[in-house]
């Protein structure tokens, strides 16, 4: 009855916190890893060696829930969100020696500074994000609401509000910018998702996704073709044409993917501008005409059922088009997508599970799960690994 | 808390979908609605008022303050609706004052018997440019239309159980002149005296009072700000005082036989109204304070909307009322020659103009008089980041700054504001380091940076003009919507705001919402001073000034109160529990009111 | 829907017109969730891992009966859990969390309750201190869960799924404010 798993460990990290860890960032360049525990801490750890380098404490009052690395700079900058209603900004000049990790007496907090707590939100800040150009921080909280920050970036770590969107029902569980565009995407307990753009000097809404029967707590977007990765994401399977046709439909419209309460993994497209237009009476003056702002979206796919409680996160790894998702059953579930050979249109995809692993951290809850670039020893070329935290706190490093 | 309100009015049992009480949206509805449709509104035939539903409220992007809902809050905006205007209209008889002088003889005491109560009205401007952009007609007609509905024969006094009306419709406009020139004199006492500001007056920078929305916020989640405040009261609570003071008077009764009504353009002026501070024992001296129960300034605030819904409840079409003044012995003079003056002569310029906002134009205001002491400067206007961020200076004609300030308009841009006043906190270094220099060796260590006296620009401010609604009052939440001006323009004479059959589908786009706001702004920029005043006679402005000034003493010579009790209102502090001494009975009756929140609370 | 036994309950300083009737019944001494603690605890022994045996759990409550409210514990602690919610044996279920694993250890406890008043605000408050006190007394394999019976609470769908939302609850427990209240009103239930 032993089955074979794709999904293997490589390590654990270590040492990890005592209490919960509620989400890892993987840092969008180097090889090192941010993750948050409820015991209101953040901890910087060594993807080369899986050893912990630096902690930062003292910052928040309540257990730190989301991180996000601030792209796009020459200092290492992280955001955190707290339970405490704020939002942290951290500095960190210095070089994260990594290769110093063994048996050296090492000042556990170096380098990291605190610069500024936003605050603003009325409770718990659920999660952070930072825009692809790096100079938009998005945060969200149980409040309802999402902010956008502006990094004013004038050597006096000021930040401006620029927007405060309060259209969710619920509690905003949260916020994902697209890899290049300025647009937004949010999960929430009101079980939509939701899209939001600028308009002139405007934040608004421009799409309101429903579909989920539960509490959306997280979304992801598909990696652009283009940029630091040069391989768009491809099926698996496909013949010459189908895959040029693939990278033309692809690139006039963005996916992205979801998990809920609901227990389902659901993807998303865009339609692209011109899909629907409606038709107006002529008599209606003219002031009263729609435009345009609207976007469209379609559910593309429900990912084959494979959790048996709720997902809490998704990943989509922005190098392989894999996705990734675990929840509270404590799987890690491994999704790839596929050109289908049995159908009329070419350009049909299906998605399959290519592996799932029950009890990855034994009986505990698995928070948060991401693809990050393997960096250690091992490594072959451009490969790629997941992390997991779980609510014993412990973080582990695996292979697929 | 007020004795009117008990605990059996409070309605701990709100459901889940009320998010925000800035601005409340809906009217009470029946409670096996869906939450998730705040735009629908249910006619008064389904709405017993004494069974009223729990108050359902929705959010806007005026205010972000969800969470911090109380059940008692959002009974004091249940209780004003236009039902709430019925059931005065039609217990209480109207006071007949016909028979009274302008020297305004006293009522007999049996008024007190009978219930009689003398009926007024005030209005604000932006109500009646709301008015002229669903209607089509100008804001000089707007303002006959509501005046023949709530004063004239075909309006309300047409129906109800007593025929009641309202013996006078003022304009705030009249009292907003001079919360104007006491603005600007608030700000020229301020630059007079010293950096941190001796005496009474508030803290540079002056943040204006007008808006409740900012003022509950600040009061509730940036306590820092308070002194800060200008204490001037808004044009409605001034015009409430003002017409209480001198109705008592002249009449000899109690500000309890009065009933105010105002019409605004936002359901954060209900709140205003409740306020404790806006009431006659800030103005009034008592023997036993104790015993009195006080009476609002205001007793009832209804918004644009609920207009619409007040004359749709006695089934009156108000684009059929006649676009004219009612004829001038209609109603009595209100009494005291020099006040009825002040209050109806018009007798000002427009001060509705596209660089004062459609908020009442405080800040513009500061500025034109402060240019006024300055011979041949100029103001200088310079927009932020948005367009509810502008920044203002008065130059002197060498170029030399001689006076900053700022419009701050909507949530994000306050936030901004916020920030740039807040104290600077202690310089406690949160994490990092477990001290400084622990490891002896050098690094560079920024400076806690939580707001920020350092960036300084804020306070060099000598005023700035914060409004809750982007876009300004024009904008407020209580205003007609595009979806029911469409319906009304349709069919003016169904009871269209009414039906809610614009639920989310019908929602106007971001678009059409702001070419119907640029409506509204028109009309409300449109509007010109009475035309009782011949055209171009303008005084010059220190001339006015001190023609509202002279008016003012004389009110407050009148009532023999000194103006500042008359002109002032205080705020305070929402406290928070935190560094109390734990005292379980108040920290359960916190849950108690936290479950009771939206949302669950926690 | 109407309960004989509303318990109104208002900040200190509101006045109220009306009087709560609250009628007594006899007091039992030992609260419901102490003994349905002890023996789920003690059934660990029970279990041998890799089975589970429903029969014996439902057994071991057998003695525990309905939490009635008392008046004397009503006016002393007018939060008291006793006083605002029923849990009766047959509304508490103990299941494996992954049927599709069955050697799987992970045990979910659900708990109905019926908050006494059918649209009473604190039910979301009650459920909480129900599943803290679960949470902090079960071994880790054991998942609790805590819902509204149904038909009892007007809101029952929405308190329901506040209680079942882990980081919800996660941020409750860390408001101090809220667990000092919880705690006074599990004090009753020793």
């Amino acid at each position: 009855m032993e089955q074979i798993h794709k999904i293997t460990l490589l390590s654990d990290l270590t040492p990890p916190s005592l209490e919960r860890t509620w989400l890892s960032a993987p840092h969008p360049t180097l090889p090192l890893l941010a993750t948050c525990s409820a015991d209101k801490t953040v901890r910087v750890y060594s993807l080369t060696n899986f050893r912990l380098l630096s902690t930062i404490s003292g910052g928040h009052k309540r257990s730190v829930r989301s991180a996000a690395w601030k792209p796009n700079t020459k200092e290492n900058v992280l955001a955190t969100g707290s339970f405490d209603a704020t939002v942290g900004i951290w500095r960190n000049d210095e070089q994260e020696d990594e290769d110093e990790g063994d048996g050296q007496d090492r000042d556990p907090e170096e380098g990291w500074a605190f610069s500024v707590l936003l605050d603003g939100h009325d409770s718990e800040v659920k999660s952070v994000s930072w825009s692809s150009s790096g100079s938009l921080l998005a945060t969200c909280s149980r409040d309802k609401s999402i902010w956008i920050w502006e990094d004013l970036e004038d050597g006096d770590n000021n930040f401006e509000t620029v927007a405060v969107m309060q259209e969710h029902g619920g509690d905003v569980k949260c916020v994902s910018w697209h890899p290049v565009e300025e647009c937004l995407a949010s999960g929430s307990y009101d079980d939509t998702i939701r899209l939001w753009r600028e308009d002139v000097d405007d934040w608004g809404q421009v799409a309101c996704l429903r579909g989920h029967a539960g509490t959306v707590w997280c979304v992801d977007w598909e990696g652009e073709g283009g940029g630091s990765t040069t391989t768009t994401t491809i099926p698996a399977g496909g013949n010459s044409s189908q895959i040029s046709a693939w990278k033309e439909k692809h690139a006039r419209s963005a996916r992205l993917v979801s998990c809920s309460d609901d227990r389902t993994v659901r993807i998303w497209r865009r339609q692209p501008k011109d899909h629907h237009q409606q038709y107006r009476p002529s008599d209606v003056p003219s002031i009263i005409r729609p435009t345009g702002l609207e976007e469209h979206w379609d559910e593309e796919a429900v990912l084959p059922t494979a959790h048996d409680l709720s997902i809490y996160t998704v990943a989509w790894s922005k190098a392989s088009g894999r996705i990734a998702s675990v929840g509270a059953d404590g799987r890690i579930v491994v999704y790839e997508e596929q050109f289908t050979t049995s159908s009329d249109d070419p350009l049909q995809t299906t998605w399959t599970v290519i592996d799932s692993l029950p009890g990855a951290h034994g009986i505990y809850e698995i928070n948060h799960v991401a693809w990050a670039k393997r960096a250690d020893r091992g490594k072959q070329a451009d490969e790629e690994v997941l992390i997991t935290t779980a609510d014993d706190g412990s973080v582990k490093v695996w292979l697929v | 808390m007020s004795a009117i309100l008990s605990a059996d009015d409070l309605n701990d049992f709100i459901s889940p979908g009320v998010a925000c009480i800035k601005p409340v949206e809906t009217l009470p509805q029946k409670s096996a609605q869906s939450s998730e449709n705040p735009y629908e509104v249910t006619t008064e035939d389904k709405v017993q008022p004494e069974n009223a539903p729990p108050a359902q409220i929705s959010l806007t992007d005026c205010l972000a303050c969800s969470g911090c809902v109380t059940s008692a809050e959002a009974v004091l905006i249940s209780l004003q609706s236009h039902t709430e205007v019925l059931n005065a209209l039609d217990t209480y008889p109207e006071e007949d004052l016909s028979h009274h002088t302008d020297e305004g003889t006293s009522l007999e005491n049996g008024t007190h018997n009978g219930g009689k109560k003398i009926f007024v009205a005030s209005v604000s401007p932006q109500v009646r440019s709301g008015l002229a952009a669903t209607y089509g007609i100008s804001e000089r007609e707007a303002s006959f239309m509501i005046d023949q509905f709530l004063r004239g024969p075909q309006g309300l006094r047409a129906g109800g159980k007593h025929g009641s009306g309202f013996t006078w419709v003022v304009d705030t406009n009249a009292i907003r002149e001079a919360v104007l020139v006491l603005s600007a004199d608030e700000v020229a006492e301020s630059l007079n005296t010293s950096e941190l500001g001796a005496g009474d007056s508030p803290k540079r920078p002056i943040l204006s009072s007008a808006c409740p929305g900012w003022i509950c916020y600040a009061e509730k989640t940036h306590p820092f700000i308070l002194p800060h405040l200008s204490r001037l009261k808004s044009p409605q609570a001034l015009t409430g005082t003002f017409l209480k003071t001198v109705l008592s008077k002249a009449y000899g009764v109690s500000p309890s036989q009065i009933w105010h009504l105002a019409i605004m353009p936002c359901f954060d002026k209900k709140l205003e109204a409740s306020r404790a501070e806006l009431t006659d024992a800030s103005w009034r001296g008592f023997d036993d304070p104790m015993q009195h129960i006080p009476v609002r300034d205001v007793d009832c605030v209804i918004t644009t909307r609920e207009l619409l819904s007040l004359a749709s409840s006695r089934g009156i079409v108000l684009s059929k009322l006649p676009l004219k003044a009612p004829p001038s012995n209609f109603t009595p003079s209100f009494p005291e020659k020099t006040l009825n003056s002040f209050l109806f002569s018009g007798n000002f310029q427009s001060r509705q103009t596209l660089a004062s906002g459609t908020s009442g134009g405080y800040l513009y205001y500061v500025l034109l008089s402060f240019q006024s002491r300055h011979p041949n400067s100029e103001i200088v206007i310079q927009r932020g980041r948005n367009a509810d961020v502008v920044e203002y200076q008065v130059v002197s004609p060498t170029g030399e700054v001689l006076l900053k300030a700022a419009r701050y308009y909507g949530f994000r841009n306050i936030q901004n504001l916020v920030r740039k006043l807040k104290p600077a906190r202690i310089s406690r270094l949160p994490g990092g380091r477990n001290g400084p220099a622990a490891s002896g060796a050098s690094r560079r260590l920024p400076a806690a940076r939580a707001g920020g006296s350092s960036t300084g620009s804020a306070n060099d401010y000598a005023y700035v003009e914060v409004m809750a609604c982007p876009g300004g009052c024009t904008n407020g939440g209580g205003q007609i919507r595009i979806e029911d001006a469409k319906q009304i323009t349709a069919d003016p004479s169904t009871d269209t705001v009414l039906d809610g059959a614009s639920g989310e589908t019908n929602k106007a786009s971001p678009h059409e919402q702001r070419a119907w706001l640029a409506r509204i702004d028109e009309a409300y920029y449109s509007a010109e001073s009475d035309t009782d005043n011949p055209p171009g006679k303008t005084l010059p402005i220190q001339d006015k000034e001190a023609q509202v000034r002279q008016s003012l003493q004389y009110w407050a010579n009148y009532l023999d109160i000194p103006l500042p009790k008359l002109v002032y209102t205080t705020y305070r502090e929402v406290e928070s529990d935190v560094g109390k001494p734990k005292d379980v009975g108040a920290d359960t009756a916190r849950v108690v009111e936290l479950a009771g929140k939206i949302g669950g609370g926690w | 829907m109407q309960n004989s036994n509303p318990t109104i309950l208002s900040a200190a300083d509101l006045p109220t017109r009306l009087r709560t009737p609250v009628t007594t019944s006899s007091v039992s001494g030992t609260g419901l969730l102490s003994s349905s603690l002890s023996t789920l605890v003690n059934t660990d022994d029970v279990f041998s891992f890799g089975k589970y045996n429903p029969d014996s759990d439902i057994e071991s409550l057998d003695e525990l009966t309905e939490e009635p409210i008392d008046e004397q514990e009503v006016f002393e602690h007018p939060i008291s859990l006793g006083a605002l919610a029923v849990v009766s044996l047959p509304d508490i279920l103990i299941e494996p969390s992954l049927p599709s694993i069955p050697d799987s250890p992970l045990r979910t406890v659900t708990v109905l309750i019926t908050p006494t008043i059918s649209h009473c605000s604190l039910a979301t408050v009650i459920g909480l201190g129900v599943r803290v006190r679960l949470e902090q007394s079960l071994p880790s394999r054991f998942r609790v869960d805590v819902r509204i019976k149904e038909g009892t609470h007007s809101t029952a769908d929405e308190v329901n799924k506040q209680l079942a939302d882990k980081e919800r609850v996660a941020a409750a427990l860390e408001n101090g404010t809220l667990m000092g209240v919880i705690g006074k009103m599990l004090e009753t239930c020793k």
